[in-house]
């Protein structure tokens, strides 16, 4: 128990440390209230504006231009490269959205913003190991098949940890969100939102492409025996267009209900 | 409802289930009286060509044993370069279990599926061929000799009909070399006394045995193979070259998948070899043999249907066609006669046919233009070729009517089948309307459980889904073990994360042990359990920390009791073990092998020869593995005696279920005893992880998913060839269809029984602190109902919508005969009955 909080307060390096004990404490006062505090939606300008179209693209792209069906490590490699510029623009586009008037205490100008952009996805890069893990762990062949794997991880990495890096920035997640961001990242990762999270649209895509790839798994049994139903295709497609629906549906949320 | 209520609505069920089976699987109606010589117009049949006949079964004798590179049969190569034999893949109709193909093989009709199970039930009576028409019966009639060595099955189909037999039973797997001696020893004198018989049929085990034990690349296969050609260079040299007027035939009844089992529909399954070999021959043959498989479909030479080695064959032998055979004639072997007898032959294939064809329309052959297609395709066909009288419009003729007859002649009996459906479906509503009714507060878990059954339900319509059903629990298992864990549990467990990774990472580690499928099967190289058979100290470590899991289990167990109770317990377990494990232990090695044990345990085997007066270590395996069924007996009956006594100790279930859990392990697979130490960590931990959850509803769902996950992990599948049958005889000297029953049950439902056993552990801990122990037994009934009934139902209608689809008899159907084990022996037996009985004794 003590490994997995240490193990979460490597991932951001300038987060402030919360001694092991003081969590405990915390767990003990939830136990008593069940309903802590919910997890704040970042304060974004237009967060319509952030539906994820990039995904479809990428999701388009894996076949008509790099025809992931003739050769698919290339592909895959290709896609990834792809996928990263696209989730710099993205990334840009959280950055844009964010309200003036949050606590943007520290300016940094636009070169620190972009250095920022470039260190989450270098962050979310790395990342992948870890999401390759959970990915075996999930049922992922494990003696063979190594590479897909882990291009697969990366790309989950990519659509999943980039985006929450982006939102909620780690230097700031004490003072815009009243917790650490380890505990932060722990609360979203293990879905302990404790609000309504159907207008939170980086959160929906985020369990979009979770449950996504694990829909995609499906139709790799079936005796078909096509081309594209090799080991990471579905998954990357249920990916892509889980990130995509989960953004839709908050979307919709937002504008309609 | 009332408990008993619910139980007779459960019986109910179950004989509507059953009610519908019968249904499905219908005896089949056949034409009974004997084959007269056929009507065949103005021609006459030739002159038989062969006056005496040798039938060399080798049991799953696939055909690239045979003809291909790998095979290491060269005198059969040399004969058939020589031309002196004609060799073929004959396409072996599914199941491809060896009794439904030898009544294929002697009657030349296609197999019903009940034949596949009566194949396991070994001893009734409908099985005998005795009154249909094959071509065993015919040579019979004609007054001709047949001996039979071999495979017992022989005397089953044919108990009368033989004048000399020695049968060995095929079901003892582990004999690689006694059950083939048995056969080959009467070969000389067989030989030299050729005037004694016309008709020797032998049938060889060996081949099948090793298949079944080690796979096809095992190292016993090369050697046997050669000993087979061996038997066939012996009877050539000693009989054919000098009599030219006898016909040897050498083929496989089936194949064997590429674990070496058979049973299904895979191409390894169905491509036999077939060989005919005589003096008598000069065949030309372009393709010399050995062949490479190039494209690894095991289709070597032309492709035959088995059966049609029955029309040839009677044709060959000048005996009437058997009346139920739908082979054609093998065009290859015609070219033995000349054109007007090819064609009087051919006629009397063709009026055959037109028979059995009347016989499934239900009337004659009439050419009318009127008329569904089918029919009128034949029956245009046969009036052209009566007409012509040409080989070419013959032989149409005959293809299409094996083609029709093929894949039509199943007939269900619909009266059946809509009552069992109509019972099991009104059964089904009740418990849907109860489980509607009476579970009032919904909670995200009942909904994740709906959704979960659901999903479960759809999958019964895919055949690639019921053949990969290990996906679907395994997808569910995930699901569910992260939605409990994160959205549903009380929120003071949360973080204990390692938990939870520790129960995924073992469940992860039981997925890959045998990864049992199709699909994945071929990559036998990644199974944890195939890494394990590499070393046999690997194995045996596993194994023996396995039994010290469960031993230590015991121990602690009995805590409650005093030290000298629980230490003559645990010795006593002890002792049951380590008989378990010696016998295991002769087994797993090979006569040849024996010497690889280590001295200190020959030590001990020596002594325990002496102690029951034996000749040799085989021969201890029986009484060692009676004995720890004894000492099983004996501590459970001393542990239940003790609580009845001391009515203060109220812990003796955990005790009872520990010793429940050797049992199990001494009935496992040897390389599956790991995924046992597996179950029993994820149940202690699971304890240790809703030791406070009080939903009723996890458990069972719990129970549920991880019962079925843990049988497909054992690397059963929905298939009758996955079916292990190598702890089905522990202790037993003869085929005895109880205890063999109840044992093949017990070794292939083990992991499921412990997981089932171990949840009541579970509701003990967690549940029974909240609610009256007889709402949970309630409840817990309920909600196995509710997933049968919606899942049963989903089936059955599946079944009924896709009878007539290609896979509904080497897919659908035996997941109905599956799921009538877990519906009617598990549920009923352990979950249910077993379970209450534990519960309340508490």
């Amino acid at each position: 128990m003590r490994k997995a909080v240490s193990f979460s307060e490597g991932l951001s390096s300038d987060s402030s440390k919360l001694s092991p004990s003081k969590k405990d404490g915390e767990d003990t006062k939830n136990e008593k209230n069940p309903n802590v505090t919910p997890l704040k939606v970042p304060p974004l300008n237009h967060p319509v504006s952030l539906l994820p179209f990039q995904s479809l693209y990428a999701a388009y792209a894996l076949f008509a231009k790099y025809d992931v069906l003739t050769n698919k490590n290339e592909a895959l490699v290709s896609s990834l490269k792809g996928l990263v510029g696209l989730q710099f623009a993205y990334g840009v586009l959280i950055l844009f959205n964010y309200s003036q008037d949050s606590t943007q205490t520290r300016k940094r100008g636009y070169f620190g913003d972009f250095a920022v952009i470039i260190l989450n996805l270098i962050i979310s890069l790395i990342m992948s190991v870890p999401v390759h893990m959970l990915l075996l762990l999930f049922g992922a062949p494990i003696l063979s098949l190594n590479r897909e794997t882990f291009l697969l991880a990366a790309h989950l990495s990519l659509l999943t940890v980039f985006p929450i890096l982006s939102t909620y920035r780690a230097n700031h997640a004490e003072k815009d969100f009243g917790m650490s961001f380890s505990t932060l990242f722990f609360r979203l990762v293990t879905v302990q939102v404790h609000g309504d999270i159907s207008k939170h649209i980086v959160y929906l895509t985020l369990l979009g492409t979770v449950f996504g790839t694990w829909l995609g798994i499906t139709p790799i049994p079936l005796d078909w025996d096509r081309p594209w139903q090799e080991w990471p295709i579905t998954l990357l497609v249920g990916a892509f267009l889980g990130n995509f629906v989960g953004g839709l549906i908050s979307s919709i949320s937002i504008l309609f209900f | 409802m009332k408990v008993y209520l619910l139980l007779l609505l459960y019986i109910v069920q179950c004989i509507g289930y059953i009610w519908f089976l019968k249904g499905f699987f219908p005896m089949k109606a056949v034409i009974q009286e004997e084959g007269d010589p056929h009507y065949i117009g103005n021609y006459q049949l030739p002159d038989p060509k062969f006056d005496k006949l040798i039938f060399m079964v080798v049991d799953a004798l696939r055909s690239d044993f045979v003809f291909s590179d790998h095979s290491s049969m060269d005198f059969v190569h040399s004969l058939l370069n020589g031309g002196k034999a004609l060799g073929y893949t004959a396409y072996s109709n599914p199941p491809t279990v060896t009794l439904p193909r030898l009544k294929g093989i002697t009657t030349g009709s296609t197999p019903s599926f009940l034949d596949a199970i009566l194949n396991i039930a070994e001893d009734d009576q409908s099985s005998s061929l005795s009154k249909q028409d094959s071509w065993v019966k015919q040579l019979w009639k004609s007054g001709a000799k047949v001996n039979m060595f071999g495979d017992d099955t022989w005397t089953k189909l044919f108990p009368e009909f033989f004048n000399k037999v020695d049968g060995t039973s095929s079901f003892y797997v582990a004999d690689f070399t006694e059950v083939d001696n048995n056969v080959t020893r009467h070969l000389n004198h067989e030989l030299q006394n050729a005037k004694d018989w016309d008709c020797m049929i032998l049938h060889y085990l060996g081949l099948d045995h090793i298949g079944h034990k080690g796979g096809p690349n095992s190292p016993h296969m090369l050697p046997k193979q050669e000993e087979m050609d061996q038997v066939v260079r012996t009877i050539y040299s000693k009989h054919l070259l000098n009599n030219p007027n006898t016909l040897m035939i050498l083929l496989g009844d089936h194949g064997m998948n590429e674990v070496g089992n058979h049973g299904g529909s895979s191409a390894g399954e169905t491509s036999a070899g077939l060989v005919f070999i005589s003096e008598q021959f000069s065949f030309h043959s372009d393709r010399a043999v050995p062949l490479e498989d190039i494209t690894n479909s095991y289709q070597f030479l032309d492709v035959i249907q088995q059966i049609d080695l029955v029309p040839t064959l009677s044709g060959l032998l000048g005996i009437p066609i058997p009346k139920n055979n739908i082979g054609k004639l093998i065009p290859g072997i015609l070219s033995l006669y000349c054109e007007h007898e090819r064609k009087s032959l051919l006629f009397q294939n063709a009026y055959q046919l037109k028979r059995i064809l009347e016989e499934a329309f239900g009337r004659e052959l009439n050419h009318t233009k009127d008329d569904s297609s089918d029919f009128y395709l034949l029956s245009s066909l046969f009036a052209h070729s009566v007409e012509f009288e040409d080989e070419e419009s013959i032989y149409a003729f005959i293809s299409t009517a094996q083609d029709y007859l093929m894949s039509s002649y199943s007939d269900y009996n619909y009266f059946n089948i809509y009552i069992g459906f109509i019972l099991f479906l009104l059964c089904s509503l009740i418990v849907l309307a109860d489980f509607i009714f009476s579970v009032q507060r919904k909670t995200n878990a009942d909904k994740l459980i709906q959704l979960i059954i659901l999903t479960y339900s759809v999958t019964m319509h895919g055949s690639s889904l019921v053949e990969e059903e290990h996906q679907t629990w395994w997808g569910l298992l995930v699901l569910f073990s992260l939605f409990s864990y994160f959205l549903l549990i009380d929120i003071k467990v949360q973080y204990k994360y390692w938990n939870f990774f520790a129960i995924m990472a073992l469940l992860r580690l039981m997925r890959a042990w045998n990864y049992s499928g199709q699909k994945l099967n071929i990559l036998s190289v990644t199974k944890t359990s195939s890494l394990l058979q590499g070393s046999s100290i690997s194995i045996w470590s596993i194994g023996i920390l396995a039994y010290c899991v469960v031993l230590n289990d015991i121990s602690r167990s009995f805590n409650e009791h005093s030290v000298g109770f629980r230490t003559f317990i645990t010795s006593m377990s002890c002792f049951e073990a380590l008989s378990s494990v010696l016998a295991k232990l002769i087994g797993f090695y090979s006569t040849a092998e024996l010497f690889k044990i280590p001295s200190l345990i020959r030590f001990i085997l020596d002594y325990v020869t002496a102690f029951y007066k034996l000749d040799e270590w085989k021969d201890c395996v029986i009484p060692l593995l009676r004995l720890s069924f004894a000492i099983y007996a004996i501590t459970n009956a001393l542990a239940m005696l003790r609580s009845v006594l001391d009515r203060s100790s109220n812990q003796i279930f955990p005790g009872l279920l520990s010793l429940f859990n050797l049992f199990l392990l001494n009935q496992t697979k040897l390389e599956n005893m790991g995924l046992l130490v597996c179950v029993i960590l994820v149940q202690r931990l699971v304890c240790r992880l809703w030791r406070h959850s009080t939903s009723p509803s996890y458990l069972f769902t719990y129970n549920l998913l991880f019962q079925n996950f843990s049988f497909f992990c054992m690397g059963n599948t929905n298939a009758l060839s996955s079916i292990d049958l190598s702890n089905s005889f522990n202790g037993l000297r003869s085929y005895d269809m109880i205890p063999v029953g109840v044992l093949t049950f017990i070794s292939n439902w083990s992991l499921p029984i412990i997981v089932s056993l171990g949840s009541l552990q579970l509701i003990k801990i967690s549940a029974s602190q909240s609610y009256p122990i007889e709402y949970l037994i309630r409840l817990k009934l309920l909600f196995n109902m509710f997933f049968y009934s919606v899942a049963g139902s989903s089936l059955l209608v599946s079944c009924f919508n896709l009878r007539f689809h290609l896979f509904i008899w080497t897919v659908f159907s035996p997941k109905l005969l599956f799921f009538l084990s877990w519906f009617g022996l598990h549920n009923l037996l352990v979950d249910f009955l077993f379970g209450v009985a534990i519960l309340i004794t508490i």
